[in-house]
């Protein structure tokens, strides 16, 4: 088939294909979030902070005055695209912050795993697909484990999903996402 | 003829842009939260399985229970561990005497300390404030009802009555009355406990059921957000729901 077509329209068919896988790779990256200018945005640039701390990226809330690592953990760079996301189970979550402490992050060695009200605070429920600000928080996707066990459910612990915003509960032995936070004031 | 795809995928990608900026470029201010509660647990959890009923376990990595108000000002006085409520009367006079018990002087509203929101407390008595008056969702003060973007349907009479009621009384001396976000009602949830989540000593006549917030879902707009005070975890239902709902007022 291909041998019959005029090299000319090959190479049209190749930039097109090119274009259009380009194009896809593009849309699951960016494209997919979709926000809502109906639902109030409570989560805008404006609200927050970006600094570099001794080289490192953390992210201040001007509201409720916390200061986050802007990547997940196991991601790093500008746009938190170097590396892949760690998933741990609860118990390995828990133990992360002690080890991000013995060298220190952004000049601070009071990281924590953020609790449930703490996670919930950066859920940007206008959007969808991630339910966060991705310009402050980029990278950010599905389940991030929080520090508060769950009382009606004793296997679990509460996540926040970044796919919709919303909390849930998750069996302690499944993975997650983690991202850490410290008090900031 | 030869134009066409490429003229295609790029609208496509201008189309995809300007979705994913508009949020950004369209932000339309926020309310200030200020200080986030504390979750109220104040006993800590097994690696994989069981809850104890304190915070001194002896796991290797700390907790929820380690941190935050609920460690440091683990105080009932004023409210579960970290909370800090404050009574008030229908004038919004603080009880002389914070330590009555409901049935013995009833107050109308709690001022919680920390986030600074005042919260409508339900009533046995019949009327607007009553315990088991239910709602569908979508009334006044639900976020986008004004918009003309807005999406889904967003029911009447609701809880209008409610809202207007409570600011022609002038409740505990305010008239902004509305729903709470989901994070405002999340707020005064205590995760430490269950049925209600919620600290009866200061909200009593509280349902252990589901309650609206203001919030429409984005994925999914025949939904809002509600939460469940049976087990605390929010989430959207179907905006045709009859659920309680507990008026805040902010600055």
């Amino acid at each position: 088939m291909n041998e019959e077509l005029d090299p000319k329209l090959r190479k049209k068919m190749k930039y097109i294909m090119t274009t259009l896988i380009t194009l896809t790779i593009s849309q699951s990256v960016y494209s997919v979030r979709i926000c809502e200018d109906y639902i109030t945005d409570e989560w805008p640039d404006s609200r927050y902070n970006v600094q570099i701390l001794s080289g490192d990226n953390v992210v201040i809330d001007k509201i409720t005055g916390l200061m986050w690592k802007q990547c997940s953990e196991g991601l790093s760079g500008a746009d938190c695209l170097t590396g892949a996301a760690t998933m741990q189970t609860w118990q390995q979550a828990l133990a992360i912050p002690e080890v991000v402490n013995t060298v220190g992050f952004a000049g601070y060695s009071d990281w924590r795993l953020p609790n449930i009200e703490e996670l919930r605070s950066i859920s940007a429920i206008n959007c969808y697909n991630s339910a966060i600000n991705v310009v402050v928080f980029p990278n950010t996707s599905s389940n991030y484990w929080s520090s508060s066990p769950v009382e009606v459910f004793p296997t679990g612990a509460w996540i926040v999903s970044y796919i919709d915003g919303q909390d849930n509960y998750r069996t302690r032995d499944l993975d997650a996402r983690v991202r850490l936070v410290r008090a900031g004031r | 003829m030869k134009s066409k795809p490429i003229t295609f995928l790029a609208s496509l990608v201008f189309f995809s842009v300007v979705n994913a900026q508009s949020d950004v470029l369209f932000s339309n201010g926020f309310e200030f939260l200020a200080s986030l509660n504390d979750t109220g647990i104040t006993w800590d959890a097994d690696n994989t399985s069981g809850n104890n009923s304190t915070c001194s376990s002896n796991l290797s990595s700390p907790q929820d229970c380690n941190y935050g108000r609920d460690d440091n000002h683990n105080d009932d006085s004023d409210g579960h561990a970290g909370f800090s409520f404050t009574k008030l009367d229908a004038t919004g006079t603080p009880l002389p005497d914070q330590t009555v018990d409901y049935a013995t002087t009833v107050w109308a509203c709690v001022k919680d300390n920390i986030t600074g929101l005042v919260w409508e407390v339900k009533t046995t008595a019949a009327g607007i404030h009553n315990q088991d008056n239910t709602y569908l969702w979508g009334g006044l003060t639900a976020i986008g009802r004004d918009h003309p973007n807005r999406q889904g349907t967003y029911y009447d009479p609701s809880w209008n009555d409610l809202v207007q009621g409570s600011n022609t009384e002038n409740l505990c001396g305010f008239d902004n009355w509305r729903l709470p976000t989901v994070a405002e009602l999340s707020s005064i949830v205590n995760k430490g406990t269950s049925d209600p989540m919620i600290d009866t000593n200061y909200f009593p006549n509280t349902s252990p059921t589901r309650f609206w917030t203001s919030g429409p879902v984005a994925n999914s707009p025949s939904k809002a957000w509600c939460l469940y005070l049976r087990n605390g975890y929010d989430g959207g239902l179907s905006r045709d729901n009859d659920f309680r709902v507990r008026l805040v007022r902010s600055e």
